[in-house]
């Protein structure tokens, strides 16, 4: 089984603002009153939206960053089935993967939004969104595409005493909303460049999967697939282009530095470099979605043992295997290893490290198992960080940090020091985007 | 361009003096390059070379006495040659000869400042007592790979010498300290965690980037013999704290603990509340004996099963909790305890 | 579990669930206290037990029920 998907690729060099939305080689118009019509059915909860323009190149700092989309629009599905990109929040479920794709490409609709503290949700102190900061230029900018991107920067502010059910639901449709009309923009153009996605098996080469498992823990740490969070899901043989296509949508907000966005589920980066290889060196077989912090170690097995079941069963001979959260997921991804390798599946993985300030302070790993012999760390999320004052901010204008200690709320421009990497968007690196590495010295 | 000096120390074999039988020789100093010396040459070119050649017998320096006989006169040789770097070695597996190695260089590096490597095999039992005091290069196991080991230790040299910036272990070859330092790599992890996997599906060599945990055991404690005699205590990582964390401590990441008292009329919801973010905290808010069961432990003590029951626990947050700082708080609250008499502790942890 | 077991804690008992290791919301405040007692008692018996390395220990809910009845 395989699935034929062809990207269409618009990129954006420069955003303006203009009477109407419009697309024009590499132009993209914008009129907010327009976007502000086509948000509103989704706004129920929310008491004023206003937008920001990031470009690349600005000494800048984006802060309570929520999620982050890529603007994409189905043009032709097969059949003529109908449905489309994002399955299952704006569009109705029908299955995606295959057909034509349109992107703005360079270009990403990022939502930033001060969401109530004293907010409740499913679990007390376990689940607001924490500050999520990306830092545009130096040492730092390497942790996220977005340094790079025209980010269209959806401002949002919620009406009190609403659910944070309400405040997320609003956020992600109104926004799924405005990354669609954008993207329609290019409905009828020409594309700068196309891609063709087709994992069709190619004989004599080994079969892989990438096991990708997800949070999924309460509102404001979801992961939705076609529409639905994976609270209870099994886990689930995706093809690689469902992904591609938006089958799985972050809603992961909980923890900046292991939150994966969105924009990261539709053009993830092991998918990328797995795809590169198929028919070359590998066999692309599927993605195993499966959710992770699996809640009692009845769960554990129970998830790692079906993900090796269906590693087997797809006739693979390698796993890469990936996860979102910290050491309560590294504990299901090991045991993913584990079961793999007990069946003769090879599996790499990769993961954040520990180990204090320069790594000889207590343990690199929070767990491991004796059959993990191919990990590739992503970093450490220990060290301290150091963010130079910035010349702007986006987003919001003051930080918001340490709840649990009474708040402290420093100038969203100011110099600013962290004990570890928590509230970098993306900074566990653990969907391998990043090049940034702990090197052993 | 003046070359650049290095002063190499070897055992007796290497110095060309015999084998085992010489192992007792004393120093020796050679105005000239000898042995592995002359292969490094080869390597450094016009850029470096050894001005003195130091040996002794293996034996003869790991006697103490002997050491002491011979260190100045080996500082005094080395400042002398006005050397630039120090070496010694390859040591190779050879326990007795890296000892010597690492000794020196150590010698050296403390007397004069400047700058030593020595070269043995990763397992020789030197390396341990000199990791991270003395830079380790790489070599073979035996003296067989003697071609394969000179060239990261004349890189290295060559490095220190010119006061040139080390790159990562894997890359420079030498034994990894432990430190490790969040730099940009050359590629993504999504690329290596794809080139790592086809490694090991064509088995082709690959080397994991993390080394797997390595358990430092507590032994266990002695059995107790007699309970009802014995104090007991309470320890939470679930993060229980009174109302409004009135310590701070923090959810994760913490570095402090606190010692709340207990009286069972308040000990429940309207007063406590848990501040772990790593669970779901709904069941301990609901009832903070789901962490502390202070009511079960007192049933115990009126039973006359355990002696009697400390009225206050100790808690902080386990999550992202750095093991050092763990270590550390856990003798903190160990401390506490063993002050207050108490001897046996129930801990639970989320 | 692991966890405890791997970092080398000797004696580990396997009392409700991580989120609330020693009781269980699923039981009458009654059940549950005696569960609690039942869970220390455990706990002190292991604390009897000569050990030399990481031994879990569990305590099974209805295991051991009361003689007197629910």
């Amino acid at each position: 089984m395989s699935m034929k998907l062809t990207r269409r690729y618009y990129p954006v060099r420069e955003v303006e603002e203009g009477d109407k939305c419009s697309y024009n080689d590499g132009l993209l118009t914008v009129n907010y009153d327009e976007l502000i019509e086509v948000a509103k059915p989704h706004c129920k909860n929310i008491s004023k939206l206003w937008f920001e323009v990031y470009r690349p190149g600005e000494n800048a700092r984006i802060i309570h960053v929520l999620d982050t989309i890529q603007p994409m629009i189905k043009v032709e599905t097969p059949l003529d089935w109908g449905g489309g990109e994002y399955p299952g929040i704006l569009n109705y479920p029908y299955t995606v993967g295959s057909g034509v794709s349109n992107l703005l490409d360079g270009f990403s609709v990022m939502q930033c939004s001060a969401l109530p503290w004293d907010e409740s949700s499913a679990s007390s102190g376990l689940l607001y969104p924490r500050d999520a900061i990306i830092q545009t230029t130096g040492f730092y900018k390497n942790y996220t595409p977005f340094a790079d991107t025209i980010n269209l920067i959806l401002n949002f502010e919620v009406y009190d005493d609403k659910s944070a059910s309400e405040y997320d639901n609003d956020i992600r449709k109104s926004s799924m909303a405005i990354a669609e009309h954008l993207a329609g923009l290019t409905v009828g153009k020409k594309a700068a460049r196309e891609e063709v996605f087709d994992n069709t098996p190619v004989e004599g080469l080994p079969g892989v999967a990438l096991v990708w498992m997800c949070q999924n823990q309460g509102v404001y740490a979801n992961t939705l697939l076609y529409g639905e969070p994976i609270d209870d899901i099994v886990p689930t043989l995706l093809e690689p282009n469902e992904m591609l296509d938006g089958a799985v949508v972050g809603g992961n907000l909980a923890w900046p530095t292991f939150k994966i966005p969105t924009w990261i589920h539709v053009n993830g980066p092991i998918i990328m470099e797995l795809y590169k290889r198929h028919g070359v060196d590998l066999n692309f077989r599927g993605v195993i979605l499966a959710r992770s912090h699996q809640p009692s170690n009845w769960h554990k097995d129970r998830c790692a043992q079906l993900i090796a079941k269906i590693a087997d069963q797809i006739d693979c001979q390698g796993l890469i295997i990936q996860w979102e959260g910290g050491g309560n997921a590294a504990i299901d991804g090991m045991l993913t290893a584990q079961n793999a390798e007990r069946r003769g599946i090879k599996a790499s993985l990769l993961t954040f490290e520990f180990g204090g300030k320069d790594g000889t302070e207590g343990q690199l790993l929070v767990d491991d198992v004796a059959e993990a012999d191919a990990i590739v760390t992503t970093g450490s999320w220990e060290r301290p960080v150091y963010l130079e004052a910035v010349e702007k901010v986006y987003g919001g204008t003051t930080l918001r940090l340490d709840r649990e200690s009474g708040g402290f709320f420093p100038e969203g421009t100011s110099a600013v020091d962290f004990r570890t990497n928590v509230h970098m968007y993306m900074g566990g690196n653990q969907s391998g985007y990043s090049r940034i590495t702990a090197h052993a010295y | 361009m003046k070359k650049l000096k290095a002063v190499l120390y070897l055992n007796q074999f290497y110095a060309g003096r015999g084998g085992e039988d010489m192992a007792h020789s004393g120093l020796e100093i050679d105005a000239e390059a000898k042995g592995p010396g002359i292969g490094l040459q080869g390597i450094w070119k016009d850029e470096m070379e050894i001005v003195k050649t130091i040996s002794a017998g293996d034996n003869f320096i790991n006697l103490d006495a002997n050491y002491e006989l011979v260190k100045d006169e080996i500082v005094a040789a080395v400042r002398d040659a006005e050397a630039d770097v120090f070496l010694a070695g390859p040591a190779f597996n050879a326990g007795r000869y890296g000892v010597a190695c690492g000794r020196v260089c150590e010698l050296v590096s403390t007397e004069l400042g400047i700058p030593v490597v020595t070269s043995m095999f990763p397992t020789n039992p030197a390396v341990e007592m000199f990791l991270g005091k003395v830079l380790i290069a790489v070599s073979t196991e035996t003296a067989g790979g003697m071609r394969k080991s000179l060239p990261q230790f004349a890189g290295l040299a060559l490095k220190l010498a010119k006061g040139e910036a080390l790159a990562p272990a894997k890359v420079d070859q030498y034994i990894e300290t432990g430190i490790r330092i969040n730099e940009v790599d050359e590629h993504s992890a999504a690329y290596r965690v794809v080139a790592m996997l086809l490694n090991k599906l064509n088995d082709q060599p690959y080397a994991t980037e993390v080394p797997l945990r390595k358990e430092k055991q507590v032994a266990a404690a002695a059995a107790i013999k007699d309970a009802s005699k014995l104090k007991f205590g309470f320890v939470t990582t679930g993060g229980l704290v009174p109302k409004g964390n009135p310590d701070k401590i923090k959810m994760y990441a913490a570095d402090s603990y606190g010692s709340y008292e207990i009286d069972v009329d308040t000990f429940n919801k309207n007063y406590y509340e848990s501040i772990h973010g790593g669970y779901d905290t709904t069941a301990v808010n609901e009832d903070p004996q789901r962490l502390v069961p202070y009511t079960a432990a007192k049933d115990l003590e009126k039973r006359g099963i355990i002696g009697s029951v400390a009225p206050y626990f100790l808690s902080t947050s386990g999550i992202g909790t750095n093991v050092g700082m763990s270590q550390q708080l856990g003798a903190a609250m160990a401390q506490q305890f063993l002050d207050d008499g108490v001897q046996a502790v129930f801990l639970t942890s989320t | 579990m692991s966890i405890a077991e791997s970092v080398g804690s000797n004696r580990i008992i396997i009392g409700g669930d991580f989120t609330y290791p020693s009781g269980d919301p699923s039981l009458p405040p009654d059940r549950e206290e005696a569960y609690r007692i039942r869970l220390l008692e455990k706990s002190v018996a292991v604390m009897k037990t000569p050990i030399d390395a990481p031994t879990v220990f569990s305590v099974r809910k209805g295991e051991g029920e009361s003689e007197e009845g629910a």
